[in-house]
């Protein structure tokens, strides 16, 4: 999308929680405001229509508010949200798992056909990064705009895997959709070659280098749990890895302790885990975490014929069983 | 070789009581845990056994159907198969995980069980989890 | 720690040469190197004709780590018949290469800490048994504010030796004695550093000193001294709703330097270790009785904040915070120090 059009449905964007606050649709609303730098954003909530030049919408709005849905309990207020495609898909799980009601919640859609994300770019640009001023599309490229000349770089170098396999179309499940009429979304689907992130070579390797490859990123986790609070289908109020009683795994985080919590983790969240990045992506030492939830995703898919985030409906596949399941135990 | 075998207090366990009133032989390896239920298991059980280097984890429950609980293992037997997935796709032989239907009544079985674990663990190329993995820096 | 402060020297190093000087110093000491691992750079052991990079921004982990490890065995013990303990103190003698001057900066700070009421027998020792040789920024991140807090990005006098990037050399400032012994070691690497190089380094250094994208005014940071009015300032409600209470901004921040201490026992041995632990995390406060006298991330947040432009200063007399912007960088949520102050101060 064009910066122009970003800056039309953040004006439509604004126009729309003005009405939902002052008519008392929701208490308070979740939003995206501007960064400390300029690819960056950050979430807010707003509850005074006074804090509403604050709103934002550009491609920089990677982060999934839905997050700030769980963990509510409790608390009865209605809740107003700006969600991404991929974004109503933890939303729907959320409702789904009883974590939040749906008749709370008003979710407003916006039009979306890619999000940058900031850790691409600034291996991109290098320190260059800092001079940068301004970001234009001119697709597939984006062109950034630097004092001294402009740089282009191929979009979809930028952007998280989810989008380019994203098909940005509305949601039954947003109760609006923001959207510009004249604006043709580009079809980046065209390019994207295959489910993403490719598992193939692990698949390849040998049990030994397999497990050198997961311990070799495992032994750099500083146990600093972003991944487990910035996902938005981690919802537990204690997690075991915190709780008083039983200690799961020491403190220290040793590379042992840190395969258990990972797979654990990663467990945990099959059948909830809709794939939106958002752990690998505030993983602060590039764990490829996504590769253990897309596996997961895809074995349950395979085996139970199950997709996380689609219909609020659909019935977990670990919360009930068929007495014909595959068997493969004696 | 050393086994963690999870048995669910209403079958397997007995089954392994069984074994050993009838005076059963089975090889030495296994360390038996009780639980309530196969479904009691949470895959940090077995994980963490897992990551100590242990050979294998064995659980053992009820034949479907039979759950004292009516229900649990039916759960157990979906949990542990996308499992058994997740610990093949981080480097670990799923062979090394196991679960085994056993009633009370089945001293045999559970003998039998354990023996064909270690049967299975002994043919393995690939090794455990390292006991030392080494701390990060 | 500098033992004195000698008239200072300069010499040059040839780029070419500096993996041979490494190579040498191998056989001597325990060295640390910034190494480039999966598009992140941090300090590893050096081996001979090993990976660096001294074209890097930042490492993504502070030095804090060399010096308080992320976990650290205190001691063992075996009580097999009578007790014994036996104590892990770190010895060796080691180099850090390539530390930029906000972690040389952070460094000092800790000391304040360790070498407090008790002494850490622990920190200071490695931090006695280790020579620093630092790095000129001549290109900071767009995160970076050291200036913010008065640190010079192109200069360092609290290293021993300090490297100056000159395109195909560097120009070596030697600070302390201890420097100047390394320089005599191996005189065949350095050469004589002329009037001219040492003016062209001042010149090369300059852009990294201007040009900051964020920062503040360290006279504005002087309104957190008044604890009372600031305690109950509504920022700490409105960070408190975004935070999500990981351990990112602590365990990557140059100056935090909080741990827990755990007993880890088998049988009849076992052992005491340390790791860090952060206020971020509820287990933090929280204590036996099931009482936690910081519930809320709203009182977590501001601790970690207040500690830093409030506590520390009344107890040390300086802000514990060096600008090098690894908060900022990495915080998922943009959680950012300069506009907490910014916002507190604007009002
Ligand atoms: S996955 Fe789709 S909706 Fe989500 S950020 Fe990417 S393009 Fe937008
Ligand atoms: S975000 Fe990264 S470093 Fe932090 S706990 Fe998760 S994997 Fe470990
Ligand atoms: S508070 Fe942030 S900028 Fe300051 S020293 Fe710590 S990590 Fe660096
Ligand atoms: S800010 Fe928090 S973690 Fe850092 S030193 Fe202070 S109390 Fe410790
Ligand atoms: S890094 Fe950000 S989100 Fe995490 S605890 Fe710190 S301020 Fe909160
Ligand atoms: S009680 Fe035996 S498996 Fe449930």
């Amino acid at each position: 999308m064009k910066n122009q059009s970003y800056v039309e449905l953040t004006n439509i964007l604004k126009q729309k929680i003005d009405r939902l606050l002052s008519e008392k649709i929701v208490d308070y609303m979740i939003v995206y405001e501007k960064g400390s730098l300029w690819f960056k954003t950050r979430p807010k909530m707003i509850r005074k229509q006074t804090d509403m030049e604050k709103v934002i919408w550009n491609r920089y709005c990677q982060f999934n508010l839905s997050t700030f849905l769980k963990s509510l309990s409790g608390k009865d207020e209605n809740i107003g949200i700006i969600a991404k495609k991929c974004d109503l898909g933890s939303i729907v799980e959320l409702i789904k798992n009883n974590q939040i009601k749906k008749e709370n919640l008003y979710i407003l859609q916006v039009a979306c056909d890619g999000v940058i994300n900031w850790q691409k770019l600034e291996n991109l640009l290098g320190t260059k990064v800092a001079k940068a001023i301004e970001v234009e599309e001119d697709s597939p490229n984006l062109v950034i705009k630097m004092p001294e000349r402009n740089i282009e770089v191929l979009k979809n170098d930028c952007l998280p895997d989810k989008c380019l396999i994203c098909d940005f179309q509305p949601s039954p499940y947003a109760n609006d959709f923001l959207t510009i009429v004249d604006e043709k979304i580009e079809d980046i689907k065209e390019i994207k070659s295959q489910p993403l992130p490719n598992l193939e070579p692990l698949d390849n390797m040998s049990y030994e280098e397999r497990l050198g490859y997961w311990l070799k990123h495992f032994s750099r986790c500083m146990r600093c749990y972003a991944c487990r609070n910035v996902c938005p289908v981690c919802y537990c109020s204690t997690c075991m890895f915190d709780g008083q009683e039983g200690l799961w795994i020491s403190k220290e985080s040793k590379t042992s302790d840190n395969y258990v919590y990972h797979l654990t983790r990663a467990f945990h969240v099959a059948t909830l885990c809709v794939e939106c990045g958002e752990c690998q992506r505030v993983c602060p030492v590039n764990i490829p975490l996504m590769k253990l939830n897309s596996k997961l995703a895809k074995e349950i898919s395979d085996t139970f014929g199950y997709q996380a985030g689609l219909l609020i409906d659909d019935l977990s596949p670990f919360k009930t069983y068929c007495q014909e399941d595959p068997d493969e135990f004696k | 070789m050393e086994i963690v075998a999870f048995c669910c207090q209403w079958c397997s366990y007995a089954g392994a009581d069984l074994a050993g009133t009838s005076r059963l032989k089975y090889p030495a390896d296994i360390r038996i845990i009780k639980i309530p239920c196969s479904s009691r298991i949470n895959p940090t059980f077995i994980l963490k056994a897992l990551s100590k280097g242990v050979d294998g984890v064995m659980v053992a429950g009820c034949h479907p159907g039979d759950c004292h609980y009516a229900t649990g293992n039916y759960f157990t037997r979906r949990r542990l198969t996308i499992l058994k997935r997740l610990l093949e796709f981080s480097g670990i032989n799923p062979e090394r995980l196991q679960l085994y239907w056993i009633s009370a009544a089945e001293g045999g079985k559970f003998a039998e069980s354990v023996r064909d674990m270690v049967s299975r663990l002994e043919r393995l190329q690939d090794k455990p989890f390292p006991r030392n993995p080494g701390i990060s820096l | 720690m500098n033992s004195n402060n000698p008239e200072r020297t300069y010499f040059l190093i040839k780029k070419s040469k500096v993996q041979s000087l490494l190579n040498n110093l191998y056989n001597e000491y325990k060295l640390f190197v910034p190494v480039e691992e999966e598009e992140v750079v941090d300090f590893r052991r050096y081996e001979v004709d090993g990976n660096f990079t001294l074209e890097f921004t930042n490492t993504l982990l502070p030095p804090k780590g060399l010096f308080l490890p992320q976990q650290e065995t205190l001691f063992t013990f075996n009580y097999e018949r009578d007790i014994s303990i036996e104590e892990k103190i770190e010895v060796s003698r080691r180099i850090i290469v390539g530390i930029r001057p906000c972690d040389s900066k952070s460094l000092t700070i800790l000391d304040e800490v360790f070498k407090d009421v008790n002494e850490d027998v622990y920190y200071l020792q490695k931090r006695n048994n280790t020579l620093l040789i630092g790095l000129g920024c001549t290109n900071p991140q767009i995160y970076c504010f050291c200036s913010s807090l008065e640190i010079d990005p192109g200069k360092d006098i609290s290293v021993d030796i300090f490297l100056t990037d000159l395109e195909d050399s560097y120009l070596v400032s030697v600070n302390t004695e201890r420097g100047q012994l390394l320089i005599k070691d191996f005189p065949e690497y350095f050469e004589k550093a002329g009037e001219d190089e040492i003016t062209r380094a001042l010149e090369i250094q300059s852009p990294a000193r201007e040009g900051f994208s964020v920062g503040f005014d360290k006279k504005d940071t002087e309104v957190f001294m008044d604890v009372e009015k600031i305690f109950e300032h509504p920022v700490w409600e409105e960070l408190a709703e975004t935070c999500l209470g990981c351990g990112i901004c602590t365990y990557l921040c140059s100056t935090c330097h909080c741990f827990d201490i755990t007993d880890e026992l088998t049988k009849n041995e076992g052992r005491r270790f340390r790791c860090w632990d952060s206020c971020q995390f509820f287990s933090f406060t929280n204590m036996a009785s099931g009482h936690n006298p910081r519930p809320d991330r709203k009182e977590r947040i501001r601790q970690r904040f207040m500690h830093k432009l409030s506590y520390f200063v009344s107890r040390y007399g300086c802000i514990a915070c060096v600008g090098c912007g690894r908060c900022l960088k990495y915080c998922p949520v943009d959680i950012d120090i300069t506009r907490v102050i910014g916002t507190i101060t604007n009002e």
